[in-house]
């Protein structure tokens, strides 16, 4: 009866095979021919789609550390079911950016490199190591829910022990790497657009990932209520209004304080007149602040739409499409005017891509099923406080 | 453009599904009809939605006009469902009078009953003996009594469409508070209804018969 | 210091002839992309090419700064400045991740689009031949030494000193003195460098000055983001703890 429902043709299990089917004949083009005959990539766009997934995957996935400091740290343990999930998403995220590197990096048979030849002075050295680091970090804090699944409590003991300081490292790294995938531009003043570029591009990553984070969160949880619905018998899967509302509130703070910073830079640094030059970036400029930021913002500071769930759905699409616009316009747009040429995707970095984002959702899916991971789980620490 | 491709792509694939659930009848939980304040199984979506040929009477209970004159009552979804699962203990009795205002059902939640009134003046036709003492499911199906009306009453004084769906939503959301009020171990009921359990049946019992005559005033009065 | 090694280029005494062109893919034994070298450019096969503006003729090579944003990059280290004055490559190391060539103010690295097992190309100042007492390939050929090969100092003073006594034949500039913190490679031409295709108004400051800015902040973020932390998780546990107490309290009562 199992294998009859999991066989059972829905339209996204088709296209789902589908994406991965093309997906992994690209892969084996991309490693067997070689970058230049399966990318668009030359010598004027070295960084294209992938590296650009690559800054959307980890902004997306920030909720693992945002949440679980809120928890943990701040001890407001009402957000107590969205920890699970969001360092899941995490660590999917994480492991797709990861998997993308590998398969953007020329020679991806040397990506252990890094772990012993260093060179401290390089942003991407600090990045690796936050990655590699923080991935640590969300393994050990998920491990709990694979250790209880198979009742291994003595484990989950010494875990506990280490848990604080491994949320407070968790949070550091995370702090350091979000914030670098802006330091990463901080060397290319000259050819990156004056739009985007700034000396404070790590402070705009930073606080742009914890908006688009959390709202990748309530997204989810949307996600998870649609594909988990309460009468093929899922528990603890619908959504939980109260929770949704109050990080849509904190998704509100990070915004307006993304959009103060980046007035005040644009203010100090004379670029005002930027935004009335027209061009295909300053078009695109408004349409990442105006998705990304106004409209959300205007939305959400009326009571009304962060109590109602359809807003509230529309509104995470609309962090989510602002952060979208904002981390491929950085990697992708702002660089593309001053190279002189131009790039689009090849068919087999689409198809790479999608099959990577599409394993990641089955992944989210099978680990969802099969762990508690909406379970009300309460630590031991809030069923401690509670008596 | 790699950037509005991307973008395309997101917006595009979130589309697609919402198309997708609607070819299976579905709907997606962001547009589903429900009450947002609750992830509770009570308030499933059904519940939520009524039959557009049904008008609500600010009591509680739903009227429904039929061609032959007659006039079916019931318990609507909120009264079905509000402190726990319901069930009819009393109709109002065959071959009487009615006036708008009197009491015409009698429905238990657990060990504590509630009076529902009529929402209009009538001469009770028929009583369906088959609800009494069951529990309620699928509200506007079960009528309770048939009543010969005068349908030229002011149906203005009732709620139907969209307006009595945003009143039931606003009913809903009035109760949260009310229970939280009015429950002993506040802290029980909050968490349960935060984190999405069920109401529990034996929430009626923990009221008080104080709470019980709040409630009828609060929401089953005219 | 002394040791250090740089190109001086004149614009004014290149005739056009591609003799450094074509040696410098005979000592790098690269393949010839196109047989005409005016219109080649610079490629995973050309580590320097001539280009004609009008009746001038300029080169393009590795600028090999003084402080290399490719190799500040590099997170393997696969590039480095050599003593000598080069910027050189160790495609041993490289993982392929082509920060260099996104980091580059003057665009120079090149990379092995069509191999499955690419390197980064670049003029590499010829630094085998350099440390076996050669010159570069094409400061070797220059039938006109508008190529100069020598101590970099040395030829900041020549440089400075043609500047000085022909004004009127030169631009008031020596481009790479000072761009992105000063190269091993000088400029000087008759025009602005704009007109001759190269990447002006970089700053004075060496690129990775940009990035330094944000790193050395590293450490304090740490350091104030761990105590903050600990202290928030401190206040807020006891905070709850001291609204159960109170709770208890009243509830006791």
């Amino acid at each position: 009866m199992k294998i009859n429902e999991i066989l059972k043709p829905t339209f996204w299990k088709v296209v789902s095979v589908i994406i991965v089917t093309i997906g992994l004949v690209s892969t084996f083009y991309r490693f067997t021919r070689g970058l230049g005959a399966t990318t668009n990539l030359h010598d004027m766009a070295p960084w294209g789609l992938w590296i650009g997934f690559d800054f959307l995957g980890v902004g997306l996935a920030a909720a693992g550390f945002t949440i679980a400091a809120t928890v943990h740290i701040f001890h407001l343990h009402k957000y107590e079911p969205m920890v699970r999930p969001a360092i899941l998403t995490a660590f999917i995220g994480y492991s797709i950016v990861v998997c993308l590197l590998v398969v953007d990096l020329g020679r991806p048979e040397n990506f252990w490199h890094p772990l012993v030849m260093w060179n401290i002075h390089s942003v991407m050295f600090e990045i690796t190591w936050c990655l590699i680091c923080y991935t640590t970090v969300l393994i050990l804090e998920f491990a709990p829910v694979v250790l209880e699944k198979f009742n291994l409590t003595a484990p989950i003991k010494y875990l506990r022990i280490i848990s604080i300081p491994v949320v407070i490292a968790g949070v550091l790294f995370s702090t350091l790497h979000q914030s670098s995938f802006g330091s990463l531009y901080l060397i290319v003043p000259g050819k990156l657009h004056p739009l985007w570029y700034s000396s404070l591009l790590p402070v705009h990553f930073y606080i742009s990932c914890i908006a688009s984070g959390l709202s990748m969160i309530i997204f989810e949880s949307f996600l998870i209520a649609r594909a988990f619905p309460k009468d093929e018998g899922f528990h603890h899967t619908e959504l939980k209004m109260n929770i949704l509302s109050g990080a849509s509130f904190a998704v509100l703070v990070a915004l307006i304080a993304g959009f103060l910073l980046k007035s005040y830079d644009f203010i100090n640094n004379g670029k005002i007149s930027l935004l009335i030059k027209p061009s295909a970036e300053t078009y695109l400029f408004y349409l990442e602040i105006i998705t990304g930021t106004i409209v959300p913002i205007s939305l959400l500071s009326f009571k009304k739409f962060r109590e109602d769930k359809k807003w509230l759905y529309i509104i995470s699409i609309c962090v989510i499409s602002g952060l979208i616009l904002n981390r491929l316009n950085v990697s992708i747009t702002g660089l593309i005017a001053s190279s002189g040429v131009n790039y689009f995707p090849s068919f087999d970095e689409i198809s790479i891509t999608a099959m990577l984002v599409v394993l990641g959702v089955f992944a989210f899916r099978i680990v969802a099923k099969n762990f508690h991971l909406f379970e009300a789980a309460e630590s031991h620490e809030t069923v401690k406080e509670r008596i | 453009m790699v950037a509005v491709f991307v973008l395309a792509v997101f917006l595009f694939i979130i589309a697609a599904d919402i198309i997708v659930l609607k070819f299976q009848g579905k709907k997606h939980p962001a547009f589903a009809t429900a009450i947002p304040q609750y992830g509770s199984s009570i308030h499933d979506e059904n519940d939520i939605s009524i039959p557009s040929d049904i008008i609500i009477s600010k009591g509680h209970t739903w009227i429904k006009f039929g061609r032959d004159g007659l006039a079916d009552i019931g318990i609507d979804a909120f009264g079905a469902a509000a402190l726990g699962k319901m069930s009819v203990v009393k109709c109002a009795d065959e071959g009487k009078e009615i006036k708008k205002g009197e009491i015409i059902f009698e429905g238990s939640y657990g060990d504590k009953t509630v009076k529902f009134l009529s929402p209009v003046n009538g001469f009770v036709k028929a009583v369906n003996s088959n609800i009494i003492g069951k529990k309620i499911s699928g509200p506007y199906e079960m009528w309770g009594i048939k009543l010969i009306t005068d349908s030229k009453e002011n149906k203005r004084q009732f709620l139907s469409g969209n307006e009595a769906q945003n009143w039931m939503k606003n009913e809903f959301i009035r109760l949260k508070s009310f229970i939280e009020n009015f429950t002993p171990d506040t802290g029980l009921a909050g968490v349960t209804m935060y984190d999405g359990g069920k109401l529990s049946d034996e929430l009626a019992s923990s009221f008080t018969a104080e709470a019980i005559a709040n409630f009828e005033k609060e929401f089953l009065s005219l | 210091m002394l040791k250090e090694n740089g190109i001086l280029f004149d614009v004014t005494l290149c005739v056009g002839c591609g003799s450094c062109y074509k040696k410098c893919k005979e000592v790098n034994s690269l393949p010839q992309a196109n047989n005409d070298f005016l219109k080649d450019h610079l490629s995973n096969n050309t580590y320097t090419v001539v280009e004609q503006y009008d009746k001038l003729y300029t080169r393009k090579l590795c600028m090999h700064c003084n402080e290399p944003a490719c190799a500040s990059v590099c997170l393997v280290g696969a590039i480095k400045k050599s003593p000598t004055g080069a910027v050189v490559y160790d495609g041993d190391k490289c993982i392929g991740c082509r920060y260099c060539m996104q980091a580059c103010p003057h665009k120079v690295p090149r990379y092995e689009w069509s191999s499955t097992k690419p390197r980064i190309r670049k003029c590499i100042m010829c630094n085998n031949r350099v440390q076996e007492g050669k010159l570069p390939g094409c400061a070797e050929i220059c039938p006109t030494e508008a190529t100069l090969f020598g101590n970099i100092d040395k030829l900041i003073e020549v440089a400075k000193n043609r500047l000085k006594d022909n004004p009127e034949k030169y631009y008031q500039h020596i481009y790479g003195l000072e761009e992105a913190g000063g190269s091993h490679v000088l400029i000087i031409s008759p025009v602005p460098f704009e007109q001759l295709g190269y990447v002006s108004k970089l700053p004075k400051e060496s690129m990775p000055e940009f990035t330094m800015r944000a790193m050395e902040k590293i450490p304090s973020v740490v350091v104030g983001g761990g105590v903050f932390l600990s202290a928030m998780y401190w206040l807020t546990k006891r905070k709850n703890q001291i609204a159960k107490e109170e709770k208890n309290n009243t509830h006791g009562n």
